[in-house]
Order: structure tokens, then C-alpha cells, then sequence
């Protein structure tokens, strides 16, 4: 067994509104985790998080796929359909 | 010479102008996005009081090292399309009321229609990539944009 890998979720907006938190560390013990494994583990944690369609995601401050590996310490952002201007 | 902020205080147009002024530059292009009145509100239909909730000001949110690294990139594509002299992206946060300003983008170029061009693809592309969010403080309640 590998050592479980430690990244942080971030939440904005009516999700952070939902959810009562903006940050929320995540252990993720998948070997090679993906930022699916990460949003599945998310889903199981705060079911009620509502998902906006054209909700994106960002590791590490840029935007990223699902399909991105993780490494310990990233930070995991969920971008819902943004609004500034 | 370029500035990018996000900032919870007014954005000053004086400055602003100030900023990007340089002998190089044959026009300056400036836009301001307003807070705009409307009606409507944040509850499902009151029809029974008379007179539909007021939008009383904006609350802007921001991931704020994402949405200044947005904002760096989107002008450095700018830079690489139009002659920019020198630019400005500033976006409010926190509560900005009716009226107020929530952006200001200023840029000088050597000539106007490149001027209006990058003004235009820097507001537009702002609207779609960059993560700040907008919260609508109506009379009756408050809700985010994205729950329309």
C-alpha cells in the first residue's frame, strides 16, 4: 500500500455557500488519483453540493480535466460558472 | 508598466487614465462595467406586496491567485495580438453598490482600432475565463448569479 496522497478542495461561491466550507482536505488512498477520484470522494463527503452546468475545474490555479493526475499537496479548485465584470 | 488587482476600494478613472498615458500611444480605450438596477429578486414571484424586489448592490468574490493569474494571461495574449503601450485590468470585490463601477480596463496603443479591439477581447474574455463570481443583494433576499 502506498501512502495515502493529501490534496486540498477549494469551493467558491453558492457551492462554499452550500457546502459550509471553503477549504476541505481530502485523502485520497486510489493509487495514481485522479481529479475523479478526488470529485467522487468530494461527492460522497458533501452530497449536497450543488454542480452547476459549465462548472470547471482547476489544480493548482489553471484549469485542468478530470482526467489529471494528482500529487500530494495539490490544491483542487471547483470553478462554478463564473460571473465577474 | 501594466497593473492587475483586485481591489475592495472604488476604482479611480484619474489614476487610471494617468496610468496608461505615454508618448508612444495615439489613444487610450477605457471601459467601466457598472452595477446596472433591476428588478426581480432572489425569492420565487411576490406578487402579493406590490412592486417586485430591487437589486441593491453586487458582492464580488474572487479565488484571487487564479483569477490574477487569468488576468496576466489574458493580456499577455493581448499584448501578442495588439501594439498595447501600456494596460490596466482592475475588478472590485466585496460590495459594490448600484451605479458603482465593478471593472475598469484602460490600454493605450498607437492607434485607436486596436485600441477598441484589445479593450473589447479583454473585457469579453475576462467574462468567461476569469474566477470571480457575483452574489445579487436584492431588497428581499440574495442569491448568486449562477442560480438563475
Amino acid at each position: 500500500m502506498s501512502s495515502p496522497i493529501r490534496i486540498t478542495v477549494r469551493l467558491f461561491a453558492l457551492m462554499a455557500d452550500r457546502a459550509g466550507q471553503r477549504e476541505i482536505p481530502l485523502s485520497l488512498r486510489t493509487s495514481r488519483p485522479t481529479v475523479a477520484d478526488a470529485l467522487a470522494v468530494l461527492h460522497d463527503l458533501f452530497p449536497a453540493i450543488p454542480w452547476p452546468t459549465g462548472t470547471m475545474l482547476a489544480l493548482n490555479q489553471s484549469y485542468t480535466t478530470a482526467a489529471a493526475p494528482l500529487t500530494d499537496g495539490d490544491e483542487l479548485a471547483i470553478i462554478p460558472p463564473v460571473s465577474g465584470g | 508598466m501594466d497593473s492587475i488587482r483586485l481591489q475592495n476600494q472604488p476604482l479611480d478613472v484619474v489614476a487610471a487614465i494617468a496610468a496608461v498615458t505615454c508618448p508612444e500611444a495615439g489613444g487610450i480605450n477605457l471601459f467601466l462595467g457598472t452595477t446596472r438596477a433591476e428588478s426581480g429578486g432572489g425569492g420565487g414571484g411576490d406578487t402579493n406586496s406590490g412592486g417586485a424586489p430591487q437589486l441593491l448592490a453586487l458582492d464580488y468574490e474572487a479565488y484571487e491567485p487564479m483569477a490574477l493569474a487569468e488576468m496576466h494571461k489574458l493580456l499577455a495574449h493581448a499584448r501578442s495580438t495588439w501594439p498595447i503601450t501600456r494596460a490596466i485590468i482592475w475588478h472590485r470585490l466585496g460590495r459594490v453598490a448600484i451605479g458603482e463601477s465593478s471593472i475598469l480596463i484602460a490600454l493605450s496603443c498607437p492607434h485607436r482600432a486596436e485600441s477598441f479591439e484589445a479593450c473589447r477581447y479583454l473585457i469579453d474574455e475576462l467574462k468567461k475565463s476569469v474566477p470571480i463570481w457575483k452574489k445579487e443583494i436584492f431588497t428581499d433576499a440574495a442569491r448568486w448569479q449562477m442560480e438563475k
